[in-house]
């Protein structure tokens, strides 16, 4: 009887474990993903086509019907790592194209860039893509005013003589263009004008007279032009590994009053006259970005001169993409200013996410208190003396068609303003925050 | 020593006899493979080949990976073909039967890589020619299928399916009096083939 029983025990495990490896097959999974994907059940297919994975299972049909479920679902970026192992185990058109609107949507266009070389001549002339051109252009332009007015009870405590420029507005406008050079790699390049009204505060005992003279040059306006020109390029080394570099160069024309005393109708007056004066400021920066499902990295370090002041910046970029497209995204920066061997740490937080069908919304927030900085691997240029405390905004990206994209924003900015000695630039006194409003404008036109 | 002597034969021919009777079982149930496999119990000849079954042998794991593809258990096949396959790596047999599952399975790449490998065997092959000829027209690489092609037509000049297959190869290249030559051709091979007529109709 024991043994009996022993036996019968025995024989159960062995066929419940028997029925087990039967269902764990080629033939169990292959019918039942089929089914599943003929019957659009695709949050079940990538759950079943996981299984099968799991249990050792590795097919070009699996890998293409999991792959256009995640694909189906608007997950991009998951759909890719299926689809790049369905085009190991078969190369050919469909899976290129998948794989190529997989890695554009998802927001890897460096990726999807490198496999048109391999693509057949049959599918280049479908998709319309070719292995070099311009690739876009866009215009933006902006506009900053100052939020509130100067206080009225404006002083400057300090005895040293020296200055505090104060913004009041800026207005620029900027023509960028975007090539394709060739396998996985891009180019860009943005030309840029800068208008900068400030208004500036001398003060010096020593030479100026009374503040009421008419001629003192209290109380002028500072406007500078500022011209700049952006180049950065874009290289795919493969593994989803990106590696972008480029530099922007600023020649600022700011004025320049020399003062003199004059003699008129044998009375002593003082006169100032106004020239240009040029200043270059540039940024050079490099980052090696790694591209992950949900995920990148970014290590960015940038190297610039700004108002004859060096500065390194180090950075660290975090991108989070948690529905695996870019239909909700983060982007969180930090990084840490050095200059005259103090530093200075800010970061950057990006929050975006499709709207409606033809909208997406982000915001964005900065703090820091940082003067001098680039930001979007120098697309975004910083020279001003005014420190930015923080920027808080968001912008409307509306994709009108395939081809025009336009996005429009606002942000609200606090910046805090110095009192400089003219014979030490460190020294700063006098600090006045103030509240500034941005408006800005884009347009993007995908050739 | 007399008793070591008979005790040393007697074990001797016991070997042999048990060796025989291994060998013979193998025979029987090839046998009976064979004969489930007419009456279409693919799994049943499966079990009993699996009974004797011993890895080093390049026969039974041949006829294992065989009969697994017939019963839809294809990562079993390509297992057991992989096993023929290293057991003897020029064998072209081995290689052209592994090619079953993997196309079941859609993994053409392999495919192209084991029908590679035959080629350097066999580099005359014209079914595996022929197969690639095929596989690239369908991936749209006509210069690719043109070369592999064009090897079997200088062996076999009048071969229909080879003709037809490079005609529309031709054709899809723009080369369109080259294409027009060899559907004709295909056409007298077998002058009813829709496929010809339909390569032709392109053409005017």
């Amino acid at each position: 009887m024991y043994k009996t029983t022993l036996v019968l025990l025995i024989a159960l495990l062995f066929f419940a474990g028997q029925s087990k490896a039967q269902k764990n097959d080629y033939a169990y999974y292959d019918s039942l993903t089929y089914k599943l994907y003929m019957d659009k059940e695709y949050k079940q297919l990538i759950k079943k086509g996981k299984e099968a994975l799991h249990s050792g299972l590795d097919y070009f049909y699996l890998r293409m019907r999991i792959g256009i479920a995640y694909y189906n679902q608007k997950k991009y970026r998951l759909a890719v790592p299926h689809f790049k192992k369905a085009l190991f185990f078969s190369d050919n058109d469909l899976v290129r194209e998948y794989l190529y609107y997989s890695y554009l949507w998802g927001g890897e266009p460096l990726m999807a860039e490198r496999l048109i070389n391999d693509m057949s001549i049959a599918l280049k002339n479908k998709l319309h893509v070719s292995k070099s051109g311009v690739l876009a252009t866009s215009v933006d332009m902006a506009y900053l005013t100052r939020a509130e007015d100067l206080p009225a009870d404006l002083d400057f405590p300090s005895q040293d003589p020296g200055t505090q420029i104060i913004p009041e507005n800026f207005f620029n406008m900027s023509i960028g263009l975007s090539h394709k050079l060739g396998r996985g790699a891009s180019m860009s390049h943005m030309l840029t004008y800068l208008y900068k009204g400030n208004d500036k505060y001398n003060y010096d005992p020593n030479y100026y007279p009374a503040p009421n003279d008419p001629y003192y040059p209290y109380n002028n306006s500072f406007n500078t032009n500022q011209f700049q020109y952006y180049l950065a390029s874009a290289i795919s080394l493969g593994k989803s590994w990106n590696l972008i570099f480029g530099g922007q160069i600023a020649a600022v024309a700011f004025p320049e009053y020399s003062y003199y005393e004059t003699m008129f109708r044998g009375q002593v007056q003082y006169r100032y006259s106004q020239s240009s004066v040029w200043n270059f400021d540039y940024a050079l920066s490099g980052s090696l970005l790694k591209n992950f499902r949900r995920a990148s990295f970014e290590g960015e370090l940038a190297i610039m001169s700004m108002n004859n002041v060096l500065i390194m910046q180090p950075s660290g970029i975090i991108r989070l993409y948690p529905l695996g497209n870019l239909n909700l995204y983060t982007q969180s920066r930090f990084s840490y200013s050095i200059k005259d061997n103090s530093g200075t740490f800010f970061q950057e937080q990006k929050l975006g996410f499709k709207a409606l069908k033809n909208l997406w919304l982000e915001g964005t927030y900065f703090s820091g208190g940082v003067s001098g900085f680039t930001l979007d691997n120098n697309a975004m240029f910083y020279n001003g003396l005014e420190e930015i405390n923080s920027m808080a905004g968001g912008k409307l990206i509306i994709p009108t068609n395939t081809k025009f994209s336009l996005s429009m924003g606002y942000q609200f900015r606090k910046m805090t303003n110095y009192f400089y000695t003219n014979d030490d630039i460190n020294l700063k006194s006098n600090n006045l925050e103030l509240n500034y409003s941005l408006f800005f404008i884009t347009l993007l036109w995908t050739l | 020593m007399d008793t070591l002597k008979k005790f040393t034969i007697g074990f001797l021919l016991l070997l042999s006899f048990t060796a025989l009777n291994a060998q013979d079982n193998v025979i029987k149930a090839f046998e009976k493979s064979y004969q489930l496999e007419k009456e279409g119990k693919y799994e049943d000849a499966l079990a009993v080949l699996k009974s004797v079954y011993q890895e080093k042998s390049y026969e039974i794991n041949l006829r294992l990976g065989y009969l697994a593809y017939l019963s839809g258990k294809f990562t079993e096949s390509i297992a057991y073909y992989n096993n023929a396959v290293n057991k003897y790596p020029l064998s072209v047999e081995a290689r052209l039967g592994l090619v079953l599952p993997l196309s079941a399975m859609g993994n053409w790449n392999q495919i192209i890589d084991h029908y590679n490998k035959i080629l350097e065997i066999d580099p005359k092959n014209s079914l595996i020619n022929y197969r690639l000829g095929v596989i690239y027209y369908e991936r749209k690489q006509y210069d690719k299928a043109e070369l592999y092609l064009k090897k079997v037509i200088n062996l076999y000049p009048f071969d229909h399916d080879t003709l037809l297959m490079l005609g529309w190869v031709e054709l899809q290249q723009g080369s369109y009096s080259q294409a027009k030559l060899l559907f004709n051709k295909a056409l007298m091979a077998k002058p009813a083939d829709a496929s010809a007529k339909q390569g032709l109709s392109l053409i005017k």
